[in-house]
């Protein structure tokens, strides 16, 4: 059954890349798009680098893989430029006082 | 166990002294472990930067606790030698038995040629660490050596067994043979039920001029191990070996079969079979070095994966300049039986000679749908079809297996992993 | 177990036929000429944020591109050179003009073309009459389009082939919608080198349903002591839609290295069809580094045909992601590596729908200690059922010198998939030969025989004065090697 777990405080997750978390085995990476907290998978799909370490694009929703210029749009998964062409796990997230929640 | 807070490490030059003087080992096979021992400590665990294992997820593993290894009468199992054998002077036994009567075998082979202690060069670049691991730690394996022109016509069976509870088993083992030497030997690798950890085993395998070895490999380790085996062959002129391997069992495992083709006119077969269920990682990585002119190698790997298996199969045909005349093929085939199956396949070829006939192959696919449709309207079930199917894919390699005291067990290991899907 | 060459195709008549051909077509091929330089606008040597910027000034780009350059530029300085493929130790990156601008505008004809320039082009063999017959011609000289011509119906049917300069400036929107989506600047180092300072190449639009049936051509040429050439092209089939756009080029000799680094961005959509053809023949101090990758969409076709004649080493490996059900790749590579040279080229090609087809087509040659790698990668993703792929790689040696590499990749995620790959290495068959020899043929024009069947499959794909051309240029490297 899938259910929320903590991962960080909303602090730790920096403006312009994202965070790794590790939850229940699953590498996840969590973003803060001005005050609205996503998670996603961490891997990139193409060669599964850290996505985290990744550029956010604010204006456009999307992550920017660091190893190949892959971008995903973080609230939907969906890969929007190559070499990626699957999709990311997305997680549904939730705010509780200081801390952020992931639901895996 | 329980002293385990407080052991010393078994990476360390003084833990690998004591671990040698207590076991009663001449000087050189001390200098060698050290040897592996400063690879080890050196050398990081091998990750996605290094081709050979870019592939491979393994999970964090604690060494220290993997280093207690099972007292090695339960780990190994050898048949005995036929009186002819022992009469025309062939040796087979442990490496505690070679220690104590044929320590000059040791001196002249033991990790010097084909796998030699602390090389960073040859070896590192392929199996690298693990290969120091086992160097470092081994304290079982059997040596066979056969002299000149003798001829052992009863098979050989070395079988080794991970323990159950939590360890590591660290087979090093030898094989010489001399000119014109012949020899049949079965390499086993099984586990007791409940059996977790590490299973490394290296082999080291020379054939004098003319020398032909039938060397029968079986890996059939427990769900809970993780195998890393390491086997080379070095041939001299005109020599044989005939290397065909199962690979059955394990939830991760990757095998180096390696062939070296040092002799002028020499042969390898190297066939192999594997069969992935569940989330089975089966990695396998052959090398078809041909150094010296007119040598053949024949390479054929078939697969059939299930569920949510995964194999990944590394091949390489690699001709110096001077290897003229070469011969040499490798096939990959794997059948895919389910939607979650994945095979990498890479097969791979660099020719520095010209006058020669390389060829590869790689085929993925699913069971032939017509051959299947033709036995289901024969009346035979579903389940039925596709296990004949399966059964005549592998026959091609079964067959190079050759001796039924291998054949049957084998097929009968196959049966029991299909039966497993009913 | 017997490795069987190919089967000979041509008869000695035909060899002599198209030696005959080749005298017709132009003067007999010559390399390492290159005419007095003149350029009006020269960027310092060397790379920084001041020289891209530079190039985007000049050029006066919209604010985006220049964003999109300087970001490109910092990647590019991260990212570390490959430890894979060919030996890039030779190029002495802060030695190269990375931007030049011959002249100030387009030309629309012929005759408007500055002298020096025109005897390039003429020397290359292009004669007059042809162009009429050509679609549309930009050829590229040091870095810029110089002359450019659209056919008149071809404009009005609303087909655009430009500059990607003018791209930007006329069609921005719709270059923006996929400039830089199929390999972005991040994908690879010399992609990003290329994002940086990428000037010319072409752009190219072709309208829903309509099909242009001559091909688009552009020459490319680098003159300039040191020069790189980073050209740029995007090209866009719309759904129902089909072009054939070839390129070919030819560059003079210089003892300092010269560097190639194009980025070539292709989508095919909705039943759309592009062919893409290459002949390579830079002169041996060139390095040629490559990006080249298609998109294909439902019932698309995408073909790649690579020939690699030239350079001191390629490094190319075209690609197709094959996006929707029905779509189809194809690859064909020819490779030929003499002595100095190391040709590592390939194919990418990824399944990523069910139902799609590819097919790859390598031959190498290789001889007096030429180097031919084959690497490619041939990938099915989880869900793509029903594929089919099928690769053949096959490699000549003609001496013991040379060497020939494959390293293919097949990595099948998905069921219900038949993929083949087939790869053999060896060298003239003795019974070909023999057989030729004895009805009379030298060994020389044997074996130039055997190799032309050899390459066949790929020569016949092409427009018919590239295959003239190419067959001239394999028996000009041929000649010398025999005896």
């Amino acid at each position: 059954m899938p259910e929320f777990h903590k991962v960080c405080k909303k602090s730790d997750v920096p403006l312009t890349k994202g965070k790794t978390v590790l939850v229940a085995d699953k590498r996840i990476a969590v973003f803060n798009l001005a005050g609205t907290f996503y998670a996603i998978d961490d891997g990139c799909t193409h060669a599964d680098a850290s996505l985290a370490e990744g550029g956010l694009i604010v204006e456009e929703c999307a992550v920017e893989c660091p190893w190949h210029g892959a971008q995903f749009d973080i609230k939907t998964g969906k890969a929007k430029t190559l070499p990626a062409v699957e999709p990311v796990a997305t997680y549904r997230t939730r705010v509780t006082g200081d801390d952020v929640e992931v639901e895996v | 166990m329980s002293a385990s807070a407080t052991a010393a490490s078994a990476f360390t030059i003084e833990s690998v002294k004591a671990f040698s003087a207590k076991r009663r080992e001449p000087e050189f096979l001390l200098e060698r472990r050290l040897k592996a021992l400063a690879l080890w400590n050196e050398m990081p665990l091998p990750g996605k930067q290094d081709e050979f294992w870019r592939r491979v997820k393994l999970p964090t593993l604690d060494f220290e606790a993997l280093a207690k290894r099972a007292s090695s009468e339960k780990a190994l199992k050898l048949s005995a030698l036929e009186a002819a054998g022992s009469k025309a002077g062939v040796f087979f036994g442990t490496l505690d038995a070679a220690i104590a009567q044929r320590a000059d075998l040791l001196k002249k082979y033991w990790a010097t040629k084909v796998y030699p202690a602390g090389d960073a060069g040859g070896i590192a670049r392929r199996g690298g660490k693990f290969h120091a691991l086992n160097q470092t730690l081994f304290d079982t394996g059997y040596v066979l050596h056969v002299p000149k022109n003798a001829s052992l016509k009863e098979p050989l069976e070395a079988r080794f067994t991970s323990q159950s509870g939590t360890d590591g088993l660290y087979p090093h083992n030898l094989i010489v043979l001399e000119d014109g030497a012949e020899a049949t030997l079965i390499e086993i690798h099984e586990s007791a039920p409940g059996a977790v950890g590490l299973s490394v085993p290296q082999a080291e395998v020379i054939l004098g001029a003319g020398a032909k070895l039938h060397y029968l490999l079986l890996q059939n380790v427990g769900s809970e191990i993780i195998h890393i085996g390491a086997h080379r062959v070095v041939l001299g002129a005109k020599a044989f070996a005939n290397f065909p391997s199962a690979h059955l069992g394990s939830t991760i495992s990757k095998s180096f079969l390696e062939l070296e083709m040092e002799g002028e006119g020499s042969k390898g077969v190297l066939y192999g079979l594997y069969y992935g269920l569940g989330q089975q990682k089966l990695h396998m990585d052959t090398w078809q070095h041909h150094i010296a002119p007119g040598c053949t190698t024949d390479l054929m790997f078939k697969g059939v994966l299930d569920d949510r298996a995964m194999a990944v199969y590394r091949g390489m045909i690699h001709l110096e300049p001077a290897a003229q005349k070469t011969d040499a093929y490798q096939q990959n085939r794997t059948l895919l039986l389910s939607d979650d199956a994945t095979i990498h396949s890479i097969p791979g070829l660099e020719i520095l000679a010209n006058d020669v006939k390389c060829t590869h192959g790689s085929t993925a696919g699913q069971i032939d749908q017509n051959m299947l449709f033709y036995l289901l309207s024969r009346g035979v079930r579903i389940f039925d079809a596709r296990k004949m199917v399966m059964d005549g894919f592998f026959e091609e390699v079964i067959v190079k297996f050759d001796l039924p005291q291998v054949v049957e067990p084998l097929r009968n290991l196959i049966d029991v992993k299909i039966a497993a899907k009913r | 177990m017997i490795h069987e060459n190919e089967k000979i195709k041509r008869t000695p008549d035909l060899v002599a036929e198209t030696a005959a051909k080749a005298n017709e077509i132009g003067k007999e091929y010559k390399f390492g000429f290159h005419d007095s330089e003149q350029h009006l606008f020269r960027t310092k040597k060397g790379l920084s944020k001041e020289v891209v910027a530079e190039i985007s000034e000049q050029k006066k780009e919209p604010q985006w591109m220049r964003d999109f350059r300087l970001k490109a530029l910092d990647i590019y300085f991260q990212k570390p050179m490959p430890n894979w493929g060919g030996d890039l130790t030779g190029i002495d990156f802060d030695n190269i003009t990375y931007y030049l601008r011959p002249t100030d505008k387009q030309y629309s004809n012929w005759d408007m073309v500055p002298e020096d320039i025109k005897k390039t082009y003429e020397k290359l063999g292009i004669p007059e009459e042809e162009r009429k017959f050509l679609g549309g011609v930009g050829a590229q000289y040091d870095s810029e389009v110089v002359y450019h011509n659209i056919r008149k119906d071809l404009e009005d049917k609303g087909v655009l082939f430009l500059s990607p300069e003018e791209g930007i400036l006329q069609h921005g929107d719709l270059f923006r919608e996929h400039f830089g989506k199929i390999i972005p600047p991040a994908d690879n180092k010399f992609a990003a080198l290329n994002s940086a300072v990428w000037s010319g190449g072409s752009f190219i639009y072709v309208p829903k349903g309509l099909k242009v049936d001559i091909p688009l051509q552009a020459y490319f040429r680098i003159n300039a002591r040191d020069m790189g050439q980073f050209e740029r092209t995007l090209i866009i089939v719309d759904e129902g839609a089909s072009v054939h756009y070839v390129e070919g080029c030819s560059a003079p000799v210089y003892s300092s290295d010269s560097l190639h680094s194009a980025v070539v961005e292709i989508v095919v959509k909705k039943g759309g069809r592009c062919q893409y053809t290459t002949i390579q023949n830079w002169s041996n101090n060139v390095y040629n580094l490559v990006t080249k990758r298609a998109m294909a969409y439902a019932d698309a076709t995408m073909i790649w045909v690579d020939g690699n004649i030239g350079s001191k080493l390629t490094m190319k490996y075209p690609a197709i992601y094959l996006m929707e059900p029905g779509a189809r790749g194809e690859v064909l590579s020819i490779a030929f590596a003499g002595k100095g040279q190391h040709q590592d080229a390939g194919a990418k090609i990824v399944h990523c729908a069910p139902n799609t087809n590819s097919v790859i087509t390598s031959k190498s040659i290789s001889k007096q200690g030429g180097r031919t790698s084959y690497r490619g990668l041939m990938k099915v993703l989880d869900g793509a059922e029903n594929c089919k792929s099928h690769v053949v790689c096959d490699a000549l040696l003609l001496d013991e010198k040379s060497r020939s590499d494959t390293y293919p990749y097949i990595e099948v995620d998905a069921e219900k998939v038949t993929i083949e790959h087939e790869a053999s290495v060896s060298k003239v068959s003795e019974e070909q030969l023999f057989y030729l020899q004895s009805r009379g043929i030298g060994e020389a024009d044997a074996t130039k025989m055997i190799v032309a069947g050899f390459i066949e499959p790929l020569v016949k794909e092409l427009p018919m004065e590239y295959a003239v051309e190419m067959n001239r240029l394999i028996e000009l490297e041929l000649e010398g090697s025999v005896g």
